[in-house]
């Protein structure tokens, strides 16, 4: 197992989201107040986030399984993204989201999300 | 501004079909590629600034088609039919949209489209394939292997996903060839008029014919779910037809362009056919199926054109210029793949950019990677086996590495 930071060299108030992929591996990315985890994934080139349409909620293949405890805390759900996580690749769960809505704030940091095996 | 053109090489006119008649220019595309920055071919017909960027690199057509914002479709994706800026925008098709209007469209069709709904689409498909190796193994003799297979398969799968009946399958077939007769040769100097007159025919179709049928008796298809969204006011009536007619030609053309042309390149080259039962058998239809989607690359190359002054490449992009994204000359990048010129089932490298990338990525590739796979397990669980029966003919087309004849015989297989 083995832990990393995209951002070494950013001072510690950036807010962190930690990573768990499915073959045991944990990441730690830094995301800005105001970005979305999908647009600080891929502009990181974190695997297995692709990000395909760059955010306008039309492919569905940035899913994540936030863990439970975070979900409340989280920016709420528009109709599109609820219609979008038909489509993933992997078989949503009430824990599903779309990385690109999850938007950081002070609040989310330390926030926990694990990632499906295939994103399409 | 112009990049430097190396004496050896002329250089055609990429953005016409007569530039592909003998194959991809690859040869041309690896000096390009080497070249710094963006080469600039010097058109003057449909362009606004008398020329077009040619990117050859994955890394660049990744940054292009990654940012719908600065790189736009509505003036057009392919020659000959882009527009002037001061031409009328082509946003009628979910292809030439941008933005927000692009967003919402295509959400209305994705549904149909996901990974898992597609998973589902496997035992019918595969039905479709063995029917149609069974009349192909029955066939004594010489036979074309484009209208018998590569075009009889997308075409029912395609049917079968809108909803067509089967004694209207036929007419996809000749809709779909008209559209791209009507682009290319001898009439291509009226292509726009000429588009319009096929998508006028497929509208009509729809329409008076299918739009009716599934509102009597609405399926689990995919022209229902548009004729559905059109009676919710999701889309608009030009939206609902040409959401049926982008599904008729973007799904049975390309994946018609990959089945002919993979059977080509085996018959044609030994090597290649060995490979392909040999990878079949040890890593499956999927490794086998991307390779030749990368080697084949059933579309050439897609257009954007810049709605602000930008850069790519480290070369200044004016607003109005048109860049062309040579997604076969990406899959032969040899920073993306190790010796990309051979034909290697077995190679494990992602990066592929036969679907695109970006907002814009092809919605069907799981159905088209699907359709394809059956086909080639059924084929090596079967041992059909073709021969040349000779000579292959290419289409006349600077859009889909397009193929027109296919002479084959059956050699053996049940």
């Amino acid at each position: 197992m083995t832990s990393t930071s995209c951002n070494p060299e950013r001072g510690t108030d950036v807010p962190k989201v930690t990573l768990h992929y499915p073959n045991g591996e944990v990441r730690t990315l830094s995301v800005d107040n105001g970005q979305s985890v999908m647009k600080a994934a891929t502009a990181n080139m974190v695997p297995g986030i692709i990000g395909e349409c760059g955010g306008e909620l039309t492919c569905a293949t940035c899913h994540v399984f936030v863990e439970p405890e975070w979900l409340d805390r989280l920016p709420g759900q528009e109709q599109e993204e609820v219609d979008m996580l038909d489509l993933t690749s992997e078989e949503p769960t009430e824990c599903s989201r779309l990385s690109c809505q999850i938007v950081m704030s002070p609040d989310l940091d330390g926030l926990v999300v694990r990632l499906p095996k295939t994103q399409r | 501004m112009t990049a430097p053109v190396d004496n050896d090489f002329v250089v055609p006119n990429l953005m016409h079909a007569s530039a592909f008649v003998d194959g991809i220019p690859h040869d041309l595309f690896d000096y390009i590629r080497s070249q710094p920055g963006l080469f600039w071919l010097p058109v003057e017909e449909n362009t606004e600034h008398g020329g077009v960027w040619i990117l050859t690199r994955t890394k660049d057509i990744l940054k292009v088609e990654g940012d719908g914002d600065r790189f736009i479709c509505g003036y057009g994706i392919s020659h000959p039919t882009m527009m002037r800026r001061e031409g009328t925008k082509l946003d009628d098709q979910l292809m030439t949209m941008d933005g927000a209007r692009h967003a919402r469209v295509r959400r209305v069709i994705a549904r149909g489209f996901g990974p898992r709904m597609v998973a589902g689409f496997e035992p019918w498909i595969r039905e479709i394939v063995t029917e149609t190796l069974d009349e192909l193994v029955a066939t004594k003799g010489p036979l074309d292997y484009v209208p018998a297979v590569a075009a009889a398969i997308p075409c029912r799968v395609i049917a079968r996903i809108l909803g067509v009946p089967r004694e209207d399958e036929p007419f996809i077939v000749r809709i779909t060839n008209d559209l791209f007769a009507a682009t290319q040769g001898e009439g291509a100097a009226d292509a726009a008029a000429n588009v319009t007159r096929v998508f006028q025919q497929v509208h009509d179709y729809v329409e008076t014919t299918l739009m009716p049928l599934k509102r009597e008796h609405p399926a689990d298809d995919m022209s229902t779910v548009l004729t559905q969204g059109y009676d919710a006011d999701e889309i608009s009536l030009r939206e609902c037809l040409s959401l049926h007619q982008l599904i008729m030609n973007a799904g049975f053309e390309t994946t018609h362009t990959t089945i002919g042309r993979s059977m080509w390149l085996m018959l044609e080259d030994p090597e290649i056919e060995r490979k392909t039962w040999a990878a079949l058998d040890e890593v499956g239809s999927g490794p086998v199926v991307d390779e030749f989607l990368r080697y084949i690359s059933p579309v050439i190359a897609f257009l954007r054109v810049a709605a602000e002054e930008t850069e790519v490449a480290g070369q200044k992009i004016r607003k109005g210029d048109q860049l062309a994204m040579f997604f076969t000359a990406a899959n032969r990048d040899p920073e993306t793949f190790t010796d990309p010129h051979t034909f290697n089932p077995w190679r494990n490298e992602a990066g592929s950019l036969t679907f695109g990338a970006g907002p814009h990525r092809c919605l069907g590739a799981p159905v088209a990677r699907m359709e394809v796979q059956i086909l080639f397990e059924e084929m090596a669980k079967r041992n059909i086996r073709l021969r040349m029966a000779g000579e292959p003919k290419r289409g006349y087309n600077n859009f889909i590495n397009a193929i027109a004849e296919i002479p084959v015989e059956v050699i053996s297989g049940s």
